[in-house]
């Protein structure tokens, strides 16, 4: 990775649900987790204030995937959503068989019906999709 | 003409007043000059109040992004091996025994270079397989997804 030991915090360096799932690890009793438990988690020096972690934190929320607390601004955890796309991503047999023999127009239907779904998944999908385009 | 007194009053005291600005200005230029150079001798005194924070690096995201593209090209070509599925069975059955552990802990008991294994992880992780645990240092501790553990 670029950032020579710590971890690349571009899309492309942690992926989003890789990031829930640490939001997830570093979580307090009571559900919360606070910026700076992530940015331990991931190696970073607290000293030094600039940081990717907040910014991605702060997008997930405005997508909607993390839900910040009235008290603190750094305190944040999963909504929803956020704990749907870490819960059961796997997809059945008889769905990856379906993918596997769809034609390309039926494809670009697939991606048109998952894309008309709430703007959080919307975002989501649209990120992935990014992330798998290299 | 007393109108014209008045003028010429007004403007006597103008310049006197213009005057007295140009030695207050002189003033102020010679006490920030003073300032800094008290600044500069704090500094190299190594005054903590006026220490500076070492240079931030702007991460190149256009390097970034090639050395993904790259990654990338490395995981499709590892994914198309022969070796590939015996790598990945060992990897899995590895991250099944231990909770978290690092990529070289990996490659004590497997003969792999550490290019290798690092596209091998990069690809379990795109997979959903493997994920990120935490980073200590410079070392990557990694750990089975929700999905994989439910798979077993």
């Amino acid at each position: 990775m670029p950032t020579n030991g710590r971890v690349d915090m571009t899309l492309y360096g942690i992926s989003d649900t890789e990031l829930l799932a640490i939001v997830e690890d570093v979580q307090g009793p009571d559900g919360w987790t606070l910026t700076s438990d992530v940015r331990l988690r991931l190696g970073e020096n607290l000293e030094i204030k600039r940081s990717g972690v907040g910014s991605r934190l702060a997008w997930m929320r405005r997508y909607g995937w993390l839900e910040q607390s009235h008290e603190r601004r750094d305190m944040h955890r999963l909504s929803p959503t956020g704990e749907a796309m870490l819960a059961n991503p796997r997809l059945t047999k008889a769905v990856h068989g379906a993918l596997s023999n769809m034609n390309p127009a039926q494809r670009i239907a697939v991606t048109r019906e998952i894309a008309e779904g709430g703007y959080d998944i919307r975002t989501a999908l649209r990120r992935q999709w990014t992330r798998s385009l290299r | 003409m007393q109108d014209d007194d008045l003028i010429n009053e007004i403007h006597d005291r103008m310049g006197s007043l213009d005057v007295h600005r140009g030695y207050l200005l002189d003033q102020v230029a010679d006490v920030e000059r003073a300032l800094k150079r008290y600044e500069r001798a704090l500094k190299a005194l190594g005054d903590p109040a006026y220490a500076t924070e070492p240079k931030q690096v702007k991460p190149n995201t256009h390097a970034a992004q090639r050395s993904a593209q790259q990654k990338a090209s490395a995981m499709k070509s590892m994914a198309r091996s022969d070796t590939w599925p015996h790598l990945r069975e060992a990897i899995i059955a590895y991250a099944h025994e231990h909770e978290e552990f690092r990529q070289v802990d990996f490659r004590d008991g497997y003969d792999i270079t550490s290019s290798k294994s690092s596209t091998a992880f990069n690809l379990l992780r795109e997979e959903n397989v493997l994920r990120i645990s935490r980073v200590d240092g410079n070392s990557k501790f990694y750990r089975l997804t929700k999905e994989a553990l439910d798979a077993n």
